[in-house]
């Protein structure tokens, strides 16, 4: 055997080698003397190797001290990490006071605009959608500071800097999320007292609810941004082996397990995920791997395949630079984080669609101002970041063209918006599968394309801030300050075309969705026009794109004046509601347009004025509104002192008074505008200019005439309007716009207004509404509330139509069959009479509404037809002789035609007390008829028909005294006859059989049955 | 019998009336006097260990300070006592490695500076110090501290080949470079 190498006789000498080679090496080293000295020379290293203790050196470990909760709370908030970020933070000064009130005014204007609105369930939609957005955006946006930071850290190798210099892991993640608990905090703070207070504005029955969830929004957002910090930086250390593959696929997948028991799950599913992530984070950081040297570009497939645009191409790489992994990483951690407010949501829509009719086009809407802002935000450093890196120029004279500079953007924005918004849009895909009835898919449907358009829109808004700001403070504010007045015009404009149409509730959430289709479109038209003047814009000339994107401090005062101004006419609504009867559509509208009116006509102007006197410039717009003015002026002046004026007759001088300093406002509006000498005015530069006033004008004066065709608010007119005929149609109408009122008690004031006072009834009316009888159900409830609040003379009233509706409601249902529903009005009308102060001729009329027996006819006809008839015409035993189903028919006709006499002679009687063998009483009829006839529920049927007559009898009985003390001083009647002249036929219900009438003074009796009508009060 | 059975039928009195309690329970008891006798057995040597790796006696008696202390708070999660001294080992090389802000071996500068005290500036250190930080420190494992090669791979978390082939590397050159200086010959 040859020498064996050094290696197997080092590990020979620690007998670390195994057997084979132990034998070999015993035969070998017997025989070779150069292996024996080598390895007795190893025997001597060992004892070579260990350096003596050095005698200073004394170890002493003393125990650790564990600092208290509070203590350690201060170590992390004094942590080296902390302070980094705090100090970013104060560069961009995020979230401070200004901010906050800007995020304050964000959602109380929408609130404050849905409280003018009677139907709240707009309100409770909007607060909803709100909590929502705020608990997914806030952390999100938040996130991304802490995490980047850390992904930052990590690539630039100061992570471990960091943990080494004694700052552990834990104090490290620690830190960075108490940071991140404060920020939030502040910016939930200045949101959660705006949600607390909308929530006042919402129905009582939904208050309880509403309360819940706001108190439970504010832990759930904490909780929520905890957790999913967490494992987003758990998510940004994960070294990606495949144990943890799984262990992250089941903190995905576990809260939509948990989901399934409710929020609690999901709290607790946030919880347990905050607290494991927490925990493979800290090891992750304690245990670090060293990233692979992969190209930027590369990580993410998308952006591989995603476009050889050199912009997009770059701010991808630098997004996927930030996001610090790959794409997975942050869809699972996006997954995951949409669980808790998706629970939270789910728990807050746990009630059916039909109760919030609106909450879909409302939920459309946020998201796509969501959508339009990120968008927006995503584009918004676009020219700015090149402007500040002083690269726009160098990016200019590169063969780059403008177009792809622009589609480069849009493709970042997008892409970025949809990695986003895509678990957005299935969410609201999944509510829409689930809650909403399939008949409304059709129009709720295309709504969920409106997101692509708003996140459209919102880059082009982006893009073209972008290129006419200096800085990116300067064009983040202008942002702030466009999405501020594009949400108030776009309330303004739903509230002038819902006013317009006076449909509230059901389809003018649908509108409210649609209507966005014209301004998105509109605008991304013109920010489209406008970027093709991309490289042209100078944003230190003052060339503003975007004009009015600067906000004055002087104008804080006027607009918080303008603010309290519109709660106080809030605050007056509901009177002015009580007081003038006007509608709510007219009124909101008015509202509206007065607040549209103050903003056009004061608040411009005097805005205007503080600019000119700070050294700005009136604009075209205020020209022609300061002209209008000073022709209002002239006009009252020319009043004070009439004169004719050059040839204009008294008629036309104040017209051409108005006109005149109409177009020298427009004029020197034009002239002030682009500073253009008086001497250079020329007609084509003027019509170039006066385009948009034009425009502007014509709007203007649509608005304004608009205002004028509303029917303004007056005290209701002494004599009651007549009824109107075919007023069944429009109750119907009214229905079909107040879907499940008994949910909203606002609707019943709705319905509550639009009840006029009830003239002289006209019974016949004909009745084609499906929506009558429940529409009645809504008026007796209306009555109801009116009595509570002891309004008899509108009880009376409502009372009145209910008794109108009743006469003419066909009784029907679609399917043909017969539906009868008992109104337990007649013993609310008696409360009633009993109370009010009787009107003679509202007397009269409702004389005649009870005594009508055209209602009890058609009823009885409607019984006998659901009972009788199918025998009748079908033949109901095919094996009968003809003749026998002949008698069958005739006796059946003859059936119907007594109770038909019955009817007419009035005698109810005795269809309440013998039912239908009354009725056959002299008719020749056979066993089958007879069986048919004593049907149990047509037996009770007619029974409760006549039990109705008799108490319509009784009632006007009861109006017809009450007539008769009226016009003979208080003077109770001797006998029945004095009283019946009131009545148009003699009421038999009250005769015996032998018509002889028992009356004493508060009872009307006949024998059998005596029903007591007056209370004891009046008896006395 | 197995331990746990004669637990089981002797009772919990077992281990108060037979031998004293091992090393480790008297330390998992928290006694003061059980961290100091071992610290008092296994000082020469984890100084030794942490001096191949820091090549400096402060920052060595920091590190010895910490991994002491760390004995003495995570002693429960110690499973088998008769692997005591690797695990001690282990504890020892991360306070050490933390110390040095070292992520990995790969990225341990190989040139230290030379040992600043006197006493230590003898060839056998100097030999010592101009091996890669991993054979000095996988040269102590095995003769300071006497783990096994499996041992030495689980502390340094290295395969268990590398371990031999960088020892004997280790033994070749600090033997090389003694027999230059002619003490090994002596």
């Amino acid at each position: 055997m040859s020498c064996p190498d050094f290696e197997l006789l080092s590990a020979y000498a620690d007998q670390e080698v195994s057997l084979e080679e132990r034998r070999a090496l015993e035969a070998h080293l017997p025989d070779c003397s150069k292996c024996r000295n080598q390895l007795s020379q190893l025997g001597l290293v060992g004892k070579l190797v260990c350096p003596p203790l050095p005698a200073e050196i004394q170890i002493n470990p003393r125990p650790r001290t564990r600092p208290g909760w509070w203590e350690r709370l201060r170590q992390l908030a004094d942590s080296p990490v902390v302070h980094l970020v705090t100090t970013q933070r104060q560069r961009r000064s995020r979230f401070g006071a200004a901010q906050m009130a800007k995020i304050a005014g964000l959602f109380a204007l929408p609130a404050m605009f849905m409280c003018i609105s009677p139907d709240r369930s707009s309100l409770t939609a909007f607060l909803l959608f709100s909590a929502l957005g705020l608990m997914l955006g806030l952390p999100l946006r938040q996130f991304g500071e802490e995490v980047a930071l850390l992904a930052s850290l990590q690539r630039g190798r100061c992570l471990e800097e960091i943990v080494g210099t004694g700052t552990s892991a834990q104090g490290l993640l620690d830190g960075l999320a108490l940071q991140g608990l404060l920020q939030i905090g502040r910016a939930a703070l200045a949101v959660w007292p705006v949600l607390l207070l909308g929530t006042l504005g919402l129905p009582l029955q939904w208050q309880v609810t509403a309360w819940q969830l706001e108190l439970l929004w504010l832990p759930g957002l904490f909780g929520l941004f905890l957790s999913g910090y967490y494992f987003a930086q758990f998510l940004q250390v994960w070294p990606g082996g495949g144990l943890q593959r799984i262990l992250v696929t089941l903190l995905v997948l576990s809260p939509s397990v948990l989901l399934l028991t409710g929020l609690p799950g999901a709290f607790a599913a946030a919880l347990a995920i905050g607290i494991l992530a927490r925990r493979l984070a800290i090891s992750g950081l304690n245990n670090p791997v060293r990233p692979r040297a992969v190209a930027l570009h590369k990580r993410n497939p998308l952006v591989r395949s995603f476009s050889q645009n050199p912009i997009a191409r770059r701010e991808m790489s630098r997004l996927a630079g930030q996001v610090g992994g790959d794409w997975r990483r942050l869809m699972a951690w996006r997954a995951s984080m949409m669980v808790l407010p998706l629970a939270w949501v789910l728990h807050a829509t746990a009630a059916p669609y039909y109760s919030w009719p609106d909450v879909f086009a409302i939920g459309t809407v946020q998201f796509c101002a969501l959508f339009f802002v990120r968008s927006a935000m995503r584009t918004l450093p676009a020219v700015v970041r090149e402007r500040e890196q002083q690269s726009w120029e160098i990016l200019l004279q590169t063969r780059l063209s403008l177009r792809s500079f622009v589609h480069g953007w849009l493709q970042v924005c997008l892409y970025t918006v949809f990695s986003e918004g895509l678990l957005a849009i299935l969410a609201l895909t999944g509510y829409l599968l689930a809650l909403i009835p399939s008949d409304n898919w059709s129009v709720a449907g295309p709504a969920l394309l409106l997101l692509p358009a708003a996140s459209l829109l919102g880059a082009y808004v982006g893009l073209a801030i972008s290129a006419a700001s200096r800085n990116a403070r300067q064009a983040s504010q202008s942002l702030m300050l466009w999405s501020l007045s594009g949400l108030a015009g776009w309330l303004t404009v739903l509230g002038l075309v819902r006013g317009a149409i006076s449909r509230p509730a059901s389809s003018w959430g649908l509108l409210a969705v649609y209507s966005l289709i014209p301004i998105g479109l509109v605008l991304a038209a013109r920010a489209r026009w406008q970027l093709r003047l991309l490289p042209c814009i100078d944003p230190d000339e003052g060339q503003q794109l975007l004009p009015g994107a600067r906000y004055n401090p002087i104008l804080l005062c006027l607009d918080l004046a303008s603010l309290a101004g519109l709660f106080y006419s809030l605050k007056t609504w509901e009177q002015l509601r009580e007081v003038a009867e006007v509608s709510a559509a007219t009124g909101s509208s008015l509202l509206i347009a007065a607040a549209l009116g103050w903003w056009l006509l004061v608040r411009m102007p005097v805005a205007s004025l503080c600019e000119a006197a700070l050294g700005g410039r009136i604009n075209l717009l205020m020209g022609g509104i300061l002209g209008m003015l000073l022709g209002e002026s002239l006009q009252m002046a020319w009043k004070l002192c009439p004169m004719e004026i050059a040839g204009f007759s008294a008629e036309t001088t104040p017209v051409a008074l108005q006109f005149g300093a109409l177009v020298l406002g427009i004029v020197l509006g034009a002239v002030a505008a682009g500073k253009l000498p008086i001497s250079e005015i020329r007609v084509p530069i003027l019509v170039a200019r006066l385009r948009w006033t034009a425009l502007t004008l014509l709007t203007g004066v649509a608005a304004s005439l608009w205002v004028w065709s509303l029917k303004l608010p007056q005290q209701p007119t002494s004599s009651p309007p007549p009824a109107r005929r075919g007023y069944a149609q429009q109750l119907s109408q009214l229905y079909a716009l107040l879907p499940h009122p008994e949910l909203n008690p606002s609707a019943l004031l709705v319905l509550d207004e639009q009840l006029p006072q009830l003239g002289a009834p006209q019974a016949q009316d004909d009745d084609h509404g499906a929506g009558a009888r429940r529409y009645i159900d809504l008026l007796s409830m209306v009555a109801k509330q009116q009595a509570r609040r002891e309004n008899w003379p509108r009880t009376l009233n409502t009372l009145r139509w209910c008794l109108m509706c009743q006469a003419v409601s066909p009784g029907y249902l679609s399917d043909g069959r017969y539906f009868k529903q008992e109104f337990p009005i007649f013993e609310d009308l008696r409360e009633c009479l009993n109370r009010a102060p009787l009107d003679p001729a509202q007397a009269r009329g409702l004389i005649g509404q009870l005594m009508d027996l055209h209602s009890l006819q058609n009823e009885l006809r409607g019984i006998y037809a659901e009972y009788l008839d199918p025998f009748q015409a079908l033949g109901y035993a095919p094996g009968l002789p003809k003749w026998y189903l002949e008698r069958e028919r005739a006796a059946l006709s003859l059936a119907k035609a007594r109770a038909d006499q019955l009817i007419a002679e009035g005698k109810i009687r005795y269809l309440t007390e013998h039912g239908n063998e009354e009725l056959l009483s002299d008719v020749r009829y056979c066993e089958l008829t007879k069986r048919q006839l004593h049907n149990p529920g047509l037996s009770s049927m007619v029974q409760s028909a006549a039990r109705e007559g008799t108490w319509r009898e009784g009632l006007a009985l009861l109006v017809a005294i009450k007539l008769y003390r009226l016009e003979h001083a208080s003077q109770w009647p001797d006998n029945l006859g004095q009283v019946q002249s009131y009545l148009p036929r003699p009421v038999h219900c009250y005769t015996r059989a032998d018509d002889q009438f028992t009356y004493r003074p508060g009872f009307l009796a006949d024998g059998e049955h005596s029903q007591n009508l007056f209370t004891e009060e009046q008896i006395k | 019998m197995s331990e746990a059975l004669s637990l089981a039928l002797v009772g919990p009195h077992f281990r108060e009336r037979g031998s004293s309690m091992s090393l480790v329970e008297r330390l998992r008891s928290g006694q003061a006097e059980a961290l100091q006798a071992f610290i008092e057995e296994t000082q020469q040597r984890a100084y030794g260990l942490a001096f191949s790796i820091l090549q400096d006696p402060h920052q060595c008696q920091d590190a010895l300070q910490d991994a002491y202390l760390t004995v003495l708070e995570k002693i429960h999660q110690l499973r088998d006592e008769a692997s005591l001294r690797s695990w001690f080992s282990q504890i020892l090389v991360n306070r050490c490695r933390q110390q040095m802000r070292l992520p990995a071996w790969e990225e341990m500068p190989e040139r230290v500076e030379p040992p600043r005290c006197l006493a230590e500036k003898l060839d056998v250190q100097a030999a010592l110090a101009q091996l890669t930080p991993i054979e000095r420190t996988i040269l102590t494992l095995r003769e300071v501290m006497e783990l096994s090669y499996q041992e030495i791979a689980q502390v340094l978390g290295i395969p268990l080949g590398t371990v031999r082939s960088r020892l004997a590397n280790a033994r070749a050159r600090l033997l090389q470079k003694l027999s230059q200086d002619g003490r090994a010959a002596r």
